[in-house]
């Protein structure tokens, strides 16, 4: 008697939370499918028809090609693999976006070890680490283009020179194998920021008494770093490891601000839009785009399952 | 008796001598000098770019077109400033206007993203409710899709419901902020929900005893215990409204509309450029922000991460 | 909070976007231009405010658009069915659009023959017929013709000839490095991100006789012709400026008496009397005296296998539904005073396409004085002698389309870079490559 009465109550009470749980989130709901997961459907649909400038305005009658799209994305030129001087853009996606996120979480860890422990204008410095983040992509990547200008008014140039380490000014961001190099180390340079924070936090929050007590059994500085410090941090370095990745190989603004894609720095994000707004293939924009997709989807399920599973 | 005074001095002097010298080289252990070389070196890298940056808005036209870099400016010309301020400048840009924009677009973005974001994840922290799972998992999948795939059948939406309903797509700063507030809610939820999980429940549940309703609570508890959250997520957000590329790139397309990441690119790309005046834009542009993060910045580390990696 | 005030936010927000609404009823003509630096774009909305207060109900947007985004805002507008009504566009474009049926040819051969067929050059009229419908596509503004700029006076120092045939350039790329100062014989188009190499190359492959197709409609990038065409081009980089270089590069070394030859359009007229705005600001300081009267003009090149010489023409296209009045505007625009103002902008860069302007142009600029009545004739005449791989005569919608494509994706510009400056591919490798591109293009166009 009485645990039907509470149990009707405790139904009203679960159904007007419920209620005001979807009254809450529609909002974000309603955007986030509206302009994200929507698009992204429709993408897949129009990656599988033949959509051009022609009957972009009419797309829902687009013809029907099946795989064709996609077929002509891998035989590409721009996108496949061709030999060790022109690898494609999508091998230079994959070793761009490792490379660039290691090096950035790397950074990042030294960054916060540096700021681990209290010193006099730590809050200063903790502060101008945090500029190449927030500052607007379109400014570092026009300064950086600036300093490595190929003339010698370009300010690497000019110091090099000077010190006598090159006779002549060298272009930089046109020259095949060290433009995907500085861009990776600039995405390091813009990005490690944000791992900074992420490991700091979580630095921040290990419990002393661990280091004490390894202390005390006699460990030294090297040890207590591996066994202590990169242990807790495991489950941190991994998930930034991961976001940063995935945002990464999704980038598309930093490298069309420097390089454009020339020079062995194309990527896939890069060449969707030149499939897209250069070749007016709409079709094959969203099949790059797709396989873009893929290959993320794949490479998370792969890390999910390992390195994920292993730090709980 | 002399002689030993004599030497008492000396020797007290001389060993004051040693105890600074010794002091010096105590201090300058292995760890104090890897630790200053690298924290020297970080800071430089870091703030060169932004010197140079800020001296090149000062140079002059000799002073860029020179066969060297001038690394300290000769005086502070404000010529590059003039083009992008003053009406009576031969090359006027007019970039007071593009500022307006970007603070059009950036603030109401902020804004709204602060407020459905805490309703969301107030939500998804303390209530039950069906696709609570498909929420809280699936948010963070929107990053996910590259902005460069959405940017076609999102024109495409977005014009057929405009057709209908009679607004249009292009230079229409509502559109844009919704479509920044896409890609900043998801993460933004995420925060606060992390966040929002910290604060103990039964200060909540004590307010619903007392006869509050949910939204009471979520004005009059939650939010006032929140404020470094909050301001973590308006500030992150405010951010990256103010300094997106390539949505703005696509969806404007009058001069007088564009925000100025993307005036910037234009005057970059004019066929008769004037490099220090995309670096005046450009400090222009990066000051605010990086106020905006100084200022606050004793919020962001609290906000950001509170209850969000501890493992 | 309030539910109240949650609902509320939720109209609020549907209202912003609907504030945002443009009340789509006025008669808006939207005119695009990449004449778009602040001064050009004051000298179009001039003329269309002149219009504006002859035609009170129809209002003229100009619309400035950077050159290298006219594809994508072409493609979202398209995607938005919101194209603009006029579009100034060079006539690569023309042939794009109009096998992509974005273009009222209506519109065009309405406007052509309103101001009159034979007042148009009959050059410009035949580049924009679409060879699928037979009508005119867009309607021809203006343009300019390419040539080889040279010092005449260096050349004499070291007895050359004028540099005409491929012989001729040879012997200066060895001969000019160390006459009179110079470092270099001129530069190369070997920035691969700029269209510049399409531009300067097309004319030494027409001069070999080297087409992307032949009348058959096969492809015909590997051929003998066009890798000597490659072969020929890019061994000069020997005596050419280092590192990847496009107009901009070329005119300043020339300008600065670096290089005794410049491949450029006549834009650069007027730039060689007061010198052109540098990359780094500024304006080229000419340390040459009076180096019009010392620079030579060469707009044809003649190759082991026939002679070409090679312009641009800018059009004013009409985009598929465009409001009938956007044909009264462009009328507008061509018609006396108004076509003048709009030639004034850069007289040497842009040669009128009527007949009747002709006069009327040669006193826009002080400048003309500078240069002999004979280049100022050839340069008028410049459009009917004028080549492009895109009007062979024959080559129907689809080869046209696919030579858009060609530009497009760059082809070109990017074989250049690796032959020259990068050393990966040989003249053979890049035909072959470029045979192999050119035909998966031709298949997806089909």
């Amino acid at each position: 008697m009485k645990r039907g009465q509470s149990l009707s109550r405790w139904n009203s009470l679960q159904a007007r939370e419920s209620r005001l749980a979807w009254l809450l989130t529609s909002p974000t709901a309603l955007i986030v499918f509206g302009l994200i997961i929507f698009p992204a459907i429709f993408s897949i649909w129009i990656s599988f028809h033949d959509v051009t400038l022609r009957n972009l305005n009419d797309v829902f009658h687009a013809p029907f090609v099946g795989w064709k799209n996609y077929v002509r994305v891998v035989n590409d030129f721009a996108f496949k693999f061709q030999n060790f001087r022109q690898w494609g853009a999508a091998v230079t996606s994959v070793v761009y976006s490792f490379a660039s996120t290691f090096l950035t979480v790397l950074i990042g860890l030294v960054a916060a070890l540096l700021l681990n422990k209290p010193f006099r204008g730590r809050g200063a410095t903790r502060a101008i680490f945090l500029f190449p983040y927030v500052a607007p992509i379109v400014s570092v990547a026009f300064v950086w283009r600036w300093i490595l200008d190929p003339r010698p008014s370009g300010v690497l140039n000019d110091v090099l020179m000077r010190l006598g380490l090159i006779g002549a000014p060298k272009a930089y961001l046109a020259t095949r194998g060290l433009a995907l190099l500085i861009v990776i180390v600039f995405e390091a340079w813009r990005y490690f920021p944000f791992a900074m924070l992420m490991i700091l936090a979580r630095l921040q929050a290990i419990d002393k008494t661990l280091y004490e007590a390894a202390s005390v059994d006699g460990a030294g500085g090297w040890h207590k770093f591996r066994f202590i410090t990169l242990s807790e941090l495991r489950y941190v370095l991994g998930a930034v490891f991961l976001l940063r990745l995935i945002w990464t190989f999704n980038k598309f603004d930093d490298i069309f601000l420097l390089t454009g894609g020339g020079f062995g720095t194309n990527v896939l994000p890069v060449l969707t839009y030149q499939f897209s707004f250069g070749a007016y293939n709409f079709g094959k924009g969203a099949a790059n785009a797709m396989i873009l997709l893929t290959i993320l989807l794949v490479f998370l399920l792969v890390y999910v399952r390992t390195v994920m599973r292993s730090t709980d | 008796m002399r002689e030993n005074v004599r030497i008492g001095r000396n020797t007290s002097s001389s060993s004051e001598r040693l105890n600074l010298i010794e002091r010096l080289a105590r201090s300058i252990t292995w760890p104090r000098f890897i630790f200053a070389v690298t924290l020297t070196f970080f800071i430089c890298s870091i703030l060169f770019p932004f010197y140079w940056m800020v001296s090149s808005s000062f140079k002059s036209y000799a002073e860029i077109g020179g066969r060297h870099p001038v690394y300290v400016p000769g005086a502070l010309r404000l010529d590059a400033y003039r083009e992008l301020f003053d009406p009576n400048d031969p090359n006027f840009q007019n970039f007071g206007r593009n500022i307006l924009n970007s603070v059009k677009v950036a603030v109401p973005t902020a804004v709204i993203a602060v407020i459905l974001s805490t309703l969301g994840a107030y939500a998804v922290a303390r209530l039950r409710f069906r696709g609570k799972g498909v929420l809280v998992n699936g948010i963070l999948l929107v990053y996910l899709f590259p902005a460069v795939l959405l940017i076609i059948p999102l024109f495409a939406v977005f014009s057929q419901i405009g057709l209908k309903l009679g607004f249009s797509v292009q230079d229409n700063i509502p559109v844009l902020i919704i479509t920044y507030l896409a890609q900043t809610i998801p993460v933004a939820l995420y925060m606060l929900a992390n966040y929002f999980r910290t604060i103990p429940a039964e200060i909540e549940q004590a307010g619903l005893i007392d006869g509050c309703s949910r939204m009471g609570v979520i004005w009059r508890i939650t939010l006032p215990l929140s404020v470094p959250a909050l301001v973590s997520v308006a500030i992150y957000t405010f951010m990256i409204a103010w300094n997106e590329f390539l949505y703005a790139l696509v969806f404007l397309n009058s001069r007088s509309m564009f925000t100025m990441p993307i005036k910037i690119n234009t005057i970059f790309n004019s066929p008769s450029p004037q490099p220090h005046v995309v670096m005046a834009a450009s400090t222009v542009m990066t000051v605010p922000v990086v106020i905006l993060f100084l200022a606050l910045e004793r919020f962001l580390e609290k906000g950001l991460t509170a209850g969000g990696v501890k493992g | 909070m309030k539910r109240s005030v949650v609902y509320a936010l939720l109209i609020g927000l549907l209202l912003a976007v609907g504030i945002g609404a443009y009340a789509a009823d006025k008669t808006v003509v939207e005119f695009w231009t990449t004449d778009n630096e602040p001064d050009r774009v004051a000298a179009y909305e001039a003329v269309a405010a002149r219009f504006m207060a002859d035609n009170p109900g129809i209002e003229v947007k100009i619309v400035p658009v950077d050159e290298a985004s006219i594809s994508q805002r072409i493609s979202t507008a398209r995607a938005a069915n919101q194209l603009p009504d006029i579009v100034r566009m060079g006539i690569e474009r023309v042939a794009s659009f109009s096998a992509d049926g974005i273009l009222d040819e209506n519109a065009a051969e309405a406007v052509i023959n309103s101001i009159g067929k034979t007042d148009f050059r009959a050059g410009p009229l035949n580049m924009v017929i679409d060879p699928a419908t037979g009508k005119y596509a867009a309607v021809p503004y203006d343009g300019w013709i390419q040539a080889i700029w040279y010092r005449a006076d260096l050349f004499k120092e070291a007895g050359l000839t004028p540099p005409v045939s491929w012989a001729d350039i040879n012997a200066a790329a060895d001969k000019l490095p160390g006459t009179g100062g110079l470092l270099y014989a001129l530069t190369l188009a070997t920035d691969p991100g700029q269209n510049y190499g399409q531009q300067v190359f097309e004319q030494v492959a027409m001069s070999n006789d080297a087409w992307p197709f032949d009348e058959d409609g096969n492809v015909t990038m590997n051929t003998p012709e066009m890798i000597a065409a490659l072969r020929f081009y890019t061994d000069l980089q020997r005596a050419a400026v280092p590192g990847p270089q496009y107009w901009r590069g070329a005119r300043e070394a020339y300008e600065l008496g670096q290089a005794g030859m410049l491949f450029y359009s006549t834009y650069i007229m007027d730039d060689l009397v007061e010198g052109s705005g540098m990359e780094a600001g500024g304006k080229v300081q000419i340390p040459i005296e009076d180096l019009p009267g010392k620079t030579g003009f060469a707009p044809k090149m003649v190759g082991p296998n026939g002679s070409a010489s090679y312009g641009q023409l800018v059009t004013l296209g009409i985009m598929e539904g465009a409001d009938p009045a956007a044909q009264k505007v462009v009328e507008y625009f061509l018609t006396g005073q108004n076509y003048q103002d709009i030639l004034a902008l850069a007289p040497f860069g842009k040669v009128p396409v009527l007949k009747s302007a002709v006069d009327g142009w040669k006193e826009l600029s002080p400048y003309f004085a500078h240069y002999s009545n004979e280049t100022l004739d050839q340069i008028a005449n410049g459009f009917e002698t004028m080549q492009r791989w895109l009007f062979r005569p024959g080559y129907d919608a689809t080869e046209r389309a696919v030579i858009g494509d060609i530009e497009g994706r760059k082809l070109i510009p990017q074989v250049i870079s690796n032959i020259a400056l990068e050393g990966i591919m040989t003249p053979e490798s890049a035909a072959a490559w470029l045979q192999e591109q050119v035909e998966a293009m031709l298949a997806e166009r089909k």
